[in-house]
C-alpha cells in the first residue's frame, strides 16, 4: 500500500503511475513528481519510471537531478532513444565542463561494446553460453564424440562464453562494483581534506560524475573522469 | 728599554700615517644644462688610500627619476703609496624644468664624515635652446652625445573613458647601432593598449642633422576617469665607443671587434587627464562603449515554421574599442526561445584608428504559428568628438510563423550557458513514457541472485555425473577382478534368494548347496579368484587373515559343516534348520562385506 499525500492507495503500482502522468501531461509537475517518487520509495523500478522522473526534475529546473535520474534510466535500458536524448539534451545546459579528460583506448572499446547492453542481459547471455558448452561437453563425454566439428563446436562455444562472460565482468566493475555518482546541487566545491577549511581544488556544477571512493564523515571522496580528485560534501551530490 | 720603544714606535709610524688618510669624495655630472627630454649622468666618486673604500650615501633627487648604471674601481700604486678610488655611476632623467641643487653626497669613514660637493643643473624645456640635438650634443661632455634620442608623444592630453589616445614612440639615431635595439614599452597600468601597427623606419633631419627614426604607435584607451600617467619608454643599445679621441690607423677594424658601449636613452612620461562619461543623458542601459558606431539587425529569413529556428545577426560596426561592444540586450520573450549562437570579432586598424566589426548571432525559435514579432533593440554609445550619447534602434522584425500539425513548444527553464550552442532541432526534452509494463519491484542483481547460481551449477554436476558414470563404466569393462568385486554382493543375494526359493520347494540339498556357493562366490568374487577347487578350510583361512572375529569365522565354519552334512544326509535336515541356515548366510554375508578381504 502507498502513501501518498497523505491520501491512502491501495490502488496497484501502474494506476498509479497512470495517474502521475495525466498529472504531468496537465503540467502539474510536482504532484506527478510525488507519485514517481512515491512508487520508487515503495521499491518499485524501472527505466521509464526513471525517466518520467527526470523529465519532471526538468521541467522544475532541477538539472541536477533530471541528469541523475536519466542515468538511472539509461542504466536499465540503455539503448532507449528517448532516455539518451534527454540525457544529452540536459547535458547542454551544464555550467561547468571538465577539461584534460583522456580515455583509455582499451575502456573505451570495452565501454563502447558493453554500452548497448544491461547487466542482467550480458549475465544472461554468457548463462546460456555456459549451460550449452557444459551440455554439450557432457554429450560428448557420455557419448564418446570427438571428432573434428564436434571440437570446433566446442571451441565456438567456448570463446563465446569467455565473451560474454568478460563482458558481464566489466559491466559489473565498471558500473556497479565501483560507485558513480553526480553532483545534483547547481554549485560544489570541492576540496583537498574531507573539512570545509581545507583547501578548495576546484568548483565543480550540476551534472558532474564521478566514481566515488571512500567517505568520512560527511564527506566523499570523488575522482572526476579527469582524474581529478577531491572531497565533495556528500549533501550535494547522489549516488546513480 | 728606551730603544725598545723607538722601535716600536717606527714599526707603528705607517699604520697610524695610514689611520690619518684622508677620503675625498666628489660629485660630477656629465651636463649642468639639459632640456627636458634629455637626461644626464651622475658619479660620485669616492678617493682614498684604504682598500675598502665605504658606499657614499646619495642626496636626495626627487626632481629626477635615477638609475644605477654600475660602479668602476680604480687602483694605482705610485713609489709604495696605494691610491684607490670607487666611481658611483647613475643616469638622471628630469622630472620637471627649473633649477635643481643636487646637495652633497656623504661617506662615514672611522666615526668621520666627508661630504662631497654639491651640484646645480639647470633643466630647460624642450622648447628651448637644449632641446635642439646638436646644441646638447655639445653640452652632454662626458662622451655621451645626442646621437640617440627617445621621443614619446600622445595625439591628445585629455579624453574620456575608453576614448582613443594613440601614443607615439620615436627612436632617433645618427649612429651606426651595434646591437638590436632593446625597447621597453612604457608602463600603462591604467590603459588598455594595442599595438596599432608595424614599427615604421625613415629619416628624419632634425636641425640640420640626419636621423634614422624608428616609430612605434599604439592605441590606448583609458580604463578609468582620472589624473593618468603614461610612464617612460626605455631603448638600449650598444653604439660605437667615442671615449677614444684619436682614432688609430687600426681602427676601422674597430667596429669588427670591439662590441661598442651601452647606451640607455628615455622618454618622458606623459600626463593625461582622463574625463569621465558625462552623466548627463546617459542613457539607462548603458555599457559604456565609446566611439561612433553603426548598428543593424537582419534576420536569416521571415518565414518560417513552429520550432524551426531564424537566425538574427546583430552587426556593430565603427570606430572605438570594439572588445567593449556588449551583447544586445534581448529579454525574455513570451513567444521565442532565444539562443545566442555564436559572436564574432573583427578588429581593423586603418589610418591608426582602432575600430572594426562586432557581429552577434542569435537564434529565435518561435513557439507559436501566426505573425510574431522580434522587437527592436537599442544600442547606446558615447561619443567622444560630439560628446554626446547616441541611440541606435533597430527595426522590428516580423516573422510569418507557420503552424505545423504536432509541434509543441516548450517551456525550459534554463537558458544555455553563455557561449554554448544548444542544438536549435533539439526543441524540448522528449514527452515521458506512459507504459508501465517494465515497472517492478526493485531485485538485486541478477549474477547476486542464488538462483542464477543454481542455474550455472546444474549443468556442471551433470558434467560430473556424467563423467564419473563413464569412469565406472570403462574400469567395470576394463578391470574384471573389480567387476567381480563390485558385482559379489550382487551374486551372493541373487544365490540366497535362489536357495530361499529352494528351502520352499522342499529340496533341502540344493538348497545348502546354493548357500555354499553363494559365500564360496562372494569369497572368490572378491578376490577375483575362482570358486572352483576352494576348500572350507582355505575360504576359513581368508575369512581369519583379512580380521574377521571369531565368532564370523565360526559361524562360517558351521554354516559350511551344515551345508556339506545335510548334502549328504538330506532326510534329517529339519524346516527350522533351514530357515536357521538361511538367516545365518544372511548374516555372515553382511558381516563379510564389512571386512577387506584380502
Amino acid at each position: 500500500m502507498l502513501i501518498v499525500s497523505g491520501v491512502s492507495y491501495a490502488t496497484e503500482p501502474d494506476s498509479l503511475f497512470q495517474q502521475a502522468n495525466q498529472h504531468f501531461e496537465d503540467k502539474e509537475y510536482d504532484k506527478a513528481l510525488e507519485i514517481y517518487t512515491g512508487l520508487t520509495e515503495s521499491g518499485y523500478e524501472s527505466a521509464s519510471l526513471y525517466f518520467n522522473i527526470g523529465n519532471c526534475y526538468f521541467k522544475q529546473g532541477e538539472l541536477g537531478y533530471a541528469i541523475l535520474y536519466y542515468l538511472r534510466a539509461k542504466r536499465l535500458d540503455p539503448n532507449d532513444d528517448d532516455i539518451n536524448a534527454n540525457l544529452d539534451f540536459a547535458r547542454q545546459f551544464m555550467p561547468t565542463r571538465l577539461e584534460g579528460i583522456e580515455f583509455n583506448p582499451v575502456t573505451q572499446f570495452f565501454g563502447t561494446i558493453t554500452g548497448p547492453f544491461t547487466l542482467d542481459l550480458l549475465a544472461w547471455l554468457s548463462s546460456i553460453f555456459f549451460v550449452i558448452l557444459v551440455l554439450f561437453l557432457s554429450a560428448l563425454v557420455y557419448f564418446q564424440l570427438g571428432g573434428l566439428p564436434s571440437k570446433l563446436l566446442v571451441y565456438l562455444l567456448l570463446a563465446l562464453f569467455l565473451v560474454s562472460a568478460g563482458m558481464t565482468t566489466y559491466k559489473y566493475r565498471n558500473e556497479y562494483m565501483t560507485g558513480k555518482g553526480v553532483i545534483v546541487a547547481d554549485e560544489a566545491r570541492i576540496y583537498s581534506a574531507p573539512a570545509a577549511d581545507s583547501d578548495l581544488e576546484f568548483v565543480g556544477a550540476f551534472g558532474l560524475t564521478f566514481e566515488v571512493g571512500r567517505e568520512i564523515d560527511n564527506y566523499y571522496l570523488v575522482m572526476f573522469e579527469n582524474k581529478r580528485k577531491g572531497w565533495i560534501k556528500k549533501e550535494l551530490v547522489e549516488i546513480i | 728599554m728606551y730603544k725598545h720603544l723607538f722601535i716600536i714606535m717606527l714599526l707603528l709610524l705607517p699604520v697610524i700615517a695610514s689611520g690619518q688618510d684622508e677620503i675625498t669624495v666628489e660629485m660630477t655630472v656629465s651636463s649642468t644644462k639639459i632640456s627636458i627630454d634629455d637626461q644626464l649622468y651622475l658619479t660620485v666618486k669616492v678617493s682614498g688610500s684604504q682598500q675598502n673604500l665605504p658606499q657614499p650615501q646619495l642626496p636626495s633627487m626627487a626632481m629626477f627619476e635615477a638609475y644605477s648604471q654600475g660602479t668602476s674601481t680604480n687602483i694605482s700604486i705610485v713609489n709604495g703609496q696605494v691610491e684607490s678610488s670607487l666611481s658611483y655611476n647613475y643616469l638622471l632623467i628630469p622630472k620637471k624644468e627649473g633649477t635643481f641643487v643636487i646637495k652633497p653626497a656623504a661617506v662615514v669613514y672611522n666615526h668621520k664624515r666627508y661630504e662631497s660637493n654639491e651640484v646645480s643643473i639647470q633643466v630647460v624645456g624642450s622648447g628651448g635652446t637644449a632641446s635642439n640635438p646638436e646644441e646638447i650634443e655639445m653640452t652632454t661632455g662626458s662622451g655621451q652625445s645626442r646621437d640617440l634620442f627617445l621621443i614619446a608623444e600622445v595625439d591628445k592630453k585629455k579624453a574620456y573613458v575608453n576614448e582613443q589616445i594613440t601614443l607615439t614612440i620615436k627612436f632617433f639615431h645618427a649612429v651606426k647601432l651595434m646591437s638590436q635595439p632593446d625597447y621597453t614599452a612604457p608602463q600603462t597600468t591604467d590603459f588598455w593598449a594595442d599595438l596599432l601597427e608595424e614599427q615604421k623606419t625613415y629619416y628624419q633631419v632634425v636641425n640640420g642633422r640626419r636621423y634614422k627614426v624608428i616609430e612605434i604607435n599604439t592605441a590606448l584607451f583609458p580604463t578609468r576617469s582620472g589624473d593618468l600617467q603614461v610612464g617612460s619608454a626605455m631603448v638600449e643599445v650598444r653604439v660605437p665607443s667615442r671615449r677614444s679621441g684619436r682614432r688609430s690607423p687600426f681602427s676601422m677594424f674597430d667596429d669588427i671587434f670591439t662590441q661598442g658601449e651601452l647606451a640607455t636613452v628615455r622618454s618622458r612620461s606623459i600626463d593625461i587627464k582622463v574625463l569621465p562619461l558625462p552623466s548627463e543623458g546617459k542613457p539607462e542601459n548603458f555599457t559604456g562603449t565609446v566611439g561612433k558606431y553603426t548598428f543593424t539587425a537582419t534576420p536569416d529569413k521571415t518565414t518560417v515554421d513552429v520550432n524551426q529556428p531564424v537566425t538574427v545577426t546583430y552587426k556593430f560596426s565603427g570606430t572605438g574599442n570594439i572588445t567593449t561592444v556588449a551583447e544586445p540586450q534581448i529579454g525574455d520573450l513570451k513567444d521565442f526561445r532565444i539562443y545566442q549562437a555564436s559572436s564574432d570579432e573583427k578588429v581593423s586598424k586603418v589610418g591608426g584608428v582602432i575600430g572594426g566589426t562586432k557581429v552577434f548571432e542569435e537564434v529565435y525559435i518561435p513557439k507559436r504559428a501566426g505573425q510574431l514579432t522580434i522587437p527592436p533593440v537599442e544600442f547606446n554609445y558615447f561619443n567622444p568628438a560630439t560628446k554626446k550619447y547616441c541611440t541606435h534602434t533597430s527595426k522590428p522584425i516580423v516573422l510569418t510563423v507557420n503552424a505545423v500539425e504536432g509541434e509543441e513548444y516548450a517551456d525550459l527553464p534554463y537558458r544555455p550557458v553563455a557561449g554554448r550552442v544548444v542544438d536549435p532541432k533539439a526543441r524540448d526534452i522528449r514527452f515521458i513514457k506512459t507504459n508501465a509494463d517494465d515497472l517492478r519491484l526493485k531485485q538485486p542483481l541478477i549474477i547476486l541472485r542464488p538462483q542464477y547460481f543454481i542455474i550455472n551449477l546444474i549443468p556442471i554436476l551433470i558434467l560430473a555425473f556424467v563423467w564419473i558414470s563413464r569412469r565406472r563404466k570403462e574400469k567395470l569393462r576394463a578391470d574384471i577382478g573389480y567387476a567381480r568385486s563390485l558385482q559379489a554382493k550382487k551374486m551372493a543375494k541373487k544365490r540366497l534368494g535362489m536357495a530361499s526359493k529352494l528351502a520352499k520347494s522342499g529340496r533341502p540339498a540344493e538348497f545348502f548347496a546354493e548357500i555354499r556357493l553363494a559365500i564360496f562366490s562372494y569369497v572368490a568374487d572378491k578376490l577375483n579368484i575362482s570358486p572352483h577347487g576352494m576348500t572350507g578350510d582355505y575360504l576359513l583361512d581368508i575369512i581369519k587373515k583379512s580380521g574377521a572375529g571369531e565368532e564370523l569365522v565360526e559361524r562360517t565354519a558351521g554354516l559350511l559343516k551344515n551345508a556339506d552334512f545335510a548334502q549328504y544326509s538330506s532326510a534329517s535336515v529339519t524346516e527350522d534348520k533351514i530357515m536357521k541356515s538361511l538367516k545365518d548366510a544372511e548374516e555372515t554375508l553382511v558381516e563379510l562385506e564389512g571386512i577387506n578381504l584380502e
